[in-house]
Formats: C-alpha cells, sequence, structure tokens
C-alpha cells in the first residue's frame, strides 16, 4: 500500500513538472470577443434563475 | 464515513485559495480552449487556487447551455470535472440586502456569494463587475475582481 502511495506520489510531481515545461500559448481576445455574444442569453438566464431561487 | 469524508474535502480546500468563477468565464471556456478562461479554469489547482461556483452559477450555467448551447453540456461537466471546481450553497435572500443599492438586483447574488465563501479572488468576463465602485467595495473585504486575461498578466498566474 506504500509502496502504491509513493508511486502515485512520484507521478503527480512528475505530471506536475512536465505541466510547468508545458507554455501554453493563449489567446488574450478570444474572452472579449466570446463575452458580447452570450451576454443576453446569461443575463436572460440569469434573471430567471434569480426568481427561481429569491422570488420578485 | 461521511464525515471522514468530508473532514478531507474541507482540508484540502483550507490549504487552497478561494477563486469564485463567474458564468461568463466558463462558458468562454466551452467555448474556446485557446483563451485565457479555459487556461485558469485547467491551471488554477496547480497553482494552489480552489475553483468555486455557487448553486445559483450552476444553475444559470445548466440553463444558458441548454437553452443555447446544448452540445457543450457534457463539456460543461468536463470542465467542472477538470477544474475540480466546488459547489457552494447560496446565500439566503437576508444575505443579499447589503449589496442591493450597488449591483443589479439579478447580480446580487453572484456578489454575496463570493463575499460570503470569503473567496480571495473573483474571476469574471462582466462589465457590471468591474466597475469601480464594485472593485473598491469588494477591497474593502479583502477580494480582489478581475478578468482571466488579467490574473495571468498582472498576478503572473
Amino acid at each position: 500500500m506504500s509502496k502504491t502511495l509513493e508511486k502515485i506520489s512520484r507521478l503527480e510531481r512528475e505530471l506536475r513538472a512536465l505541466k510547468l515545461l508545458l507554455k501554453p500559448k493563449i489567446d488574450f481576445n478570444i474572452d472579449e470577443k466570446i463575452w458580447p455574444q452570450v451576454k443576453s442569453d446569461l443575463k436572460e438566464s440569469r434573471k430567471k434563475i434569480y426568481k427561481k431561487f429569491y422570488g420578485r | 464515513m461521511e464525515d471522514k469524508r468530508s473532514t478531507l474535502v474541507s482540508s484540502k480546500v483550507i490549504g487552497l485559495r478561494k477563486v469564485l468563477v463567474d458564468s461568463s468565464v466558463i462558458i468562454s471556456a466551452l467555448i474556446s480552449n485557446s483563451g485565457a478562461s479555459y487556461y485558469c479554469l485547467i491551471s488554477a489547482k496547480d497553482k494552489g487556487y480552489q475553483l468555486v461556483i455557487s448553486e445559483f452559477i450552476l444553475k444559470e450555467l445548466l440553463d444558458v447551455i441548454e437553452r443555447k448551447f446544448p452540445n457543450l453540456l457534457l463539456r460543461l461537466f468536463e470542465i467542472l470535472i477538470l477544474g475540480e471546481v466546488l459547489v457552494v450553497k447560496n446565500p439566503s435572500k437576508k444575505e443579499l440586502k447589503s449589496f442591493k443599492n450597488l449591483i443589479e438586483k439579478k447580480d446580487v447574488p453572484i456578489l454575496a456569494s463570493v463575499i460570503k465563501e470569503k473567496a480571495e479572488l473573483f474571476l469574471t468576463l462582466d462589465k457590471e463587475f468591474l466597475k469601480q465602485e464594485v472593485i473598491d467595495f469588494a477591497s474593502q473585504h479583502g477580494l480582489t475582481i478581475l478578468t482571466p486575461k488579467d490574473l495571468i498578466k498582472k498576478l503572473n498566474f
């Protein structure tokens, strides 16, 4: 059991190290393009959910 | 058995800094996996942050996705699992009162959840939460409101 846990911990450390090596290319403009397209749908849902949880 | 499990979960959360995530960020991450929102959601745990949403936000996400993006429903669950997102209870109606003059009524449960959960960060794309008076109010409660892009660029996430 302890050997298995040791192995899992080692694998977790290795995965963390590998993730650090990966440098993803982030598109910083995507969020700003998406938000105006979904804003009205999200606000519509928010209004509906507010009424459902809290009433008027 | 249940007690032990909840203790384990709590202690895991205690060591991490809480970040409440707005629906706007999760929807953006669902639509594109090359943006800052997606990156923040999948990297948070490794950077020492616990992602949190409220029942209200979850319900809202399900509603938008079922109505507008039904093909993204499975993806939503994938992202929630990948990001190990914790779902917390909604604030009570009484807890909403102190925020009512600050932002629109329908946005109040989101801000109230962030304060109630003592989150350190609130990630959003919604400009309503990024107004100076809201940011100032939040900072009085030890909370920083910012976009995923700012989290990566300013806080070196």
